[in-house]
């Protein structure tokens, strides 16, 4: 297996604030990763030093190949927790864009999303409800054929019927060149599709290896070994 | 690079449009209230109600376009947005090169609006005196020249400003990324970088022999300087090596060290 994303001891600090310490992991193709954690854990800071958009304060990162920058973010599809399309933007203003934007972008994959979806391609981003929204979000993101693939928490804030149609994307759009990385703390929701895990706590990765392997040494589902991790954070 | 112009034309396209709607509202409401005005007063005061309405316009669209230029990448570097952005594969060179490309490309197309205005309400007002303006044709080639250079003086002029505003911005968002007091910290990084500039100015004038300043008030006139292709050149190379400066440095923290 190829290793798409090789981080050497990361390190990042917001202030006195530490978000990542020594954060030293290896990412391969083909598996689908879970990054598990509450809040503040460091989940979002390492996505986004990976997808180029936080540097890190110390350490090595290497995304296929190269220290993130322009030309890496080429490659990376990255969907963040924030409202990140332009609200000025209608649904097919937006897909106008990543067409533009990358090569990589799929666009009969796109509309066929958008279709699956429920989305109304003429409606204003800024109309659009929670649910709406990070069903555009996720669908504009798989919608390219990145080597990396990136969902900080896709499940949050939506309704159980959104959560199956997401789940069921990420499960069919998943391509075994590329390497997907979910970060969430809805470990319940996910687990079943993730092939490893990482725990991480207040920077520092706690627990980590194959979500299968886990589960079969502790006995536990990924959720429960979650709680155990996590009990007095 | 034509990607990241056509998606800001795309973005500006409805402020545009709102922007010139309110404009021509505008102009309906000032010519209205010019017939309003007595006749006789419109008679003798024509030409001063001309300058004043000139002048009230010029600084208008002085401040909306500044509001603009600053808006224009703060959107992008403060608004969770502005990942959109960010994420794109272009480097921060060209993001920044097309903001600044765009910025000239807004100044001339206000440009022209504000020429649009003052023509046709030079137009309404019967005003004869401005009849010059048509008889470019009459210029000898050292005025067209001065025209040429204060032209391309005035363009180099915005490009700085312009980056000197994103250089305070792209300090902030990447050396400056995990101090409190976000506000004041970016204003204050603007006035130490104009402060900068200023010196640096000052001391090219002092190195010319004041050759840099194109003229001199006195308490009763304003004079020019008599050497002003001297002034003109040192301001446009001045204006270019602190625009180049400045682009450099903004590209390098917007590819290099930016945290969003």
């Amino acid at each position: 297996m190829s290793i798409l994303i090789n981080c050497i001891n990361l390190n990042k600090k917001y202030m006195s604030k530490v978000a990542l310490e020594e954060f030293t992991l290896k990412f391969e193709a083909g598996k689908i990763y879970g990054i598990l954690g509450p809040n503040g854990s460091g989940k979002t800071t390492l996505m986004k030093i990976i997808a180029d958009l936080h540097k890190q304060s110390s350490g090595e990162i290497t995304v296929c190949g190269n220290k993130p920058s322009h030309e890496t973010r080429s490659k990376v599809a990255y969907m963040p927790t924030e409202n990140f399309i332009y609200g000025w933007m209608k649904v097919k203003d937006s897909i106008a864009f990543y067409k533009d934007m990358y090569a990589d972008f799929d666009m009969e994959k796109a509309l066929d999303l958008m279709n699956f979806m429920e989305l109304d391609l003429n409606q204003k981003v800024s109309s659009l409800s929670t649910g709406q929204r990070a069903r555009l979000k996720i669908s504009l993101t798989i919608s390219r054929r990145a080597e990396v693939v990136m969902l900080d928490e896709p499940l949050n804030g939506l309704d159980p019927i959104s959560r199956t149609k997401i789940k069921e994307c990420i499960i069919e759009q998943f391509d075994e060149n590329s390497v997907m990385i979910l970060s969430t703390h809805l470990v319940t929701e996910i687990e079943q599709i993730l092939d490893e895990v990482v725990f991480l706590g207040k920077g520092r990765i706690v627990l980590q290896g194959r979500a299968e392997d886990l589960r079969f040494e502790r006995g536990k589902s990924v959720e429960d070994i979650y709680r155990e991790v996590f009990a007095h954070a | 690079m034509l990607k990241l112009l056509k998606f800001e034309f795309l973005r500006k396209k409805t402020v545009f449009l709102v922007a010139c709607i309110m404009i021509l509202l505008g102009e309906a409401f000032a010519v209205f209230r010019y017939f309003q005005i007595d006749e006789s007063v419109r008679y003798f005061e024509n030409g001063n109600i001309f300058a004043l309405f000139g002048g009230f316009l010029a600084f208008l669209f002085m401040i909306l376009y500044l509001i603009d230029i600053i808006t224009l990448l703060r959107q992008d570097m403060f608004k969770q947005e502005g990942y959109m952005l960010f994420m794109t594969p272009f480097n921060g060179y060209q993001i920044l090169g097309a903001k600044v490309l765009f910025a000239l490309l807004e100044g001339f197309f206000i440009g022209l609006i504000y020429l649009l205005f003052i023509f046709g309400n030079a137009k309404i007002m019967n005003l004869t005196d401005f009849e010059f303006i048509f008889d470019l044709g009459g210029l000898d080639a050292n005025e067209i020249w001065i025209i040429i250079k204060i032209l391309v003086l005035g363009i180099f002029s915005v490009i700085d400003f312009a980056l000197t505003i994103f250089l305070s911005f792209a300090l902030f968002k990447s050396i400056f990324t995990d101090v409190r007091f976000k506000g004041p910290i970016t204003f204050g990084i603007f006035i130490v970088i104009n402060y900068f500039k200023i010196k640096i100015s000052d001391l090219v004038s002092s190195l010319t022999g004041n050759g840099s300043a194109m003229f001199y008030a006195t308490t009763n006139d304003i004079v020019f300087n008599s050497n002003l292709h001297l002034s003109l050149n040192i301001g446009i190379v001045y204006s270019l090596v602190m625009s180049a400066l400045l682009f450099a440095v903004t590209g390098y923290l917007l590819e290099n060290r930016i945290n969003l």
